[in-house]
């Protein structure tokens, strides 16, 4: 799956349609189905609620192969964050102390096996990397 | 496609798909909550940080009139969620 979003939330439905239908095609477990759509939904919710700049459209890529899923979001012409280096969410905080701040990246990159952000030709690329947890039913 | 159903007095049924585009549903039905509530997740199956934001305001809301949130019939998925999220910790999950 290889495609270019509106760069809006109302484009997580269009995407959530697309990941349906690339979920299926690719026989994932719901496991890892649950874990592609997640992840995808926080990286493209972050990119429109956080990151400043950028053009009108976000590219959405995501792909299996050798059981390794690959999910890729380059935001165009937009300013550098890098990802890598924030604060992990402190999830032993009692409810008082707790806020929702962060909580999106900090699912994804437990969840996966890697999460990189790298910032390219003006170009915000963030890659997250899962190895399929779960058989197919081929 | 996501819904939320009121059936016994202080307990809502969810279903569906809980994204970021759908969460003000549920938001405005828990800001009418003035007691401990009930939330079914028996068809409920899929929650992201979104829904978890919610949740979690609705909970610190409550808690300050000694009130909870209690969640049942929460599925494997969505429990793992909750766990990575220390949320195991500040809910009610039966």
């Amino acid at each position: 799956m290889k495609r270019m979003f509106a760069r809006e939330s109302e484009s997580l439905d269009t995407i959530f349609e697309e990941l349906d239908r690339f979920s299926e095609t690719n026989r994932l477990g719901e496991r890892d189905a649950y874990f592609t759509h997640l992840a995808v939904e926080e990286l493209f919710t972050n990119t429109v609620r956080h990151a400043p700049g950028g053009t009108g459209e976000v590219l959405l890529e995501v792909a299996v192969s050798d059981g390794l899923l690959t999910i890729r979001l380059t935001d165009f012409e937009t300013e550098p964050f890098n990802g890598n280096t924030a604060v992990s969410v402190d999830t032993t905080l009692p409810l008082s102390e707790r806020n929702p701040g962060g909580l999106g990246i900090h699912l994804v990159r437990n969840l996966a096996d890697d999460l990189v952000y790298e910032y390219v030709g003006g170009n915000l690329v963030v890659t997250v990397t899962k190895h399929l947890e779960e058989e197919t039913d081929v | 496609m996501f819904e939320i159903t009121f059936t016994d007095p202080g307990t809502i049924g969810l279903s569906g798909r809980l994204d970021a585009n759908q969460v003000q549903k549920l938001r405005e039905a828990l800001d009418r909550a003035t007691g401990t509530v009930t939330i079914d997740f028996t068809e409920l199956q899929y929650i992201s940080s979104a829904g978890l934001g919610v949740l979690l305001a609705a909970q610190k809301r409550l808690s300050a009139g000694g009130h909870t949130i209690r969640i049942v019939n929460m599925n494997n998925h969505i429990r793992d969620i909750f766990k990575i999220a220390g949320f195991d910790f500040i809910f009610d999950i039966v």
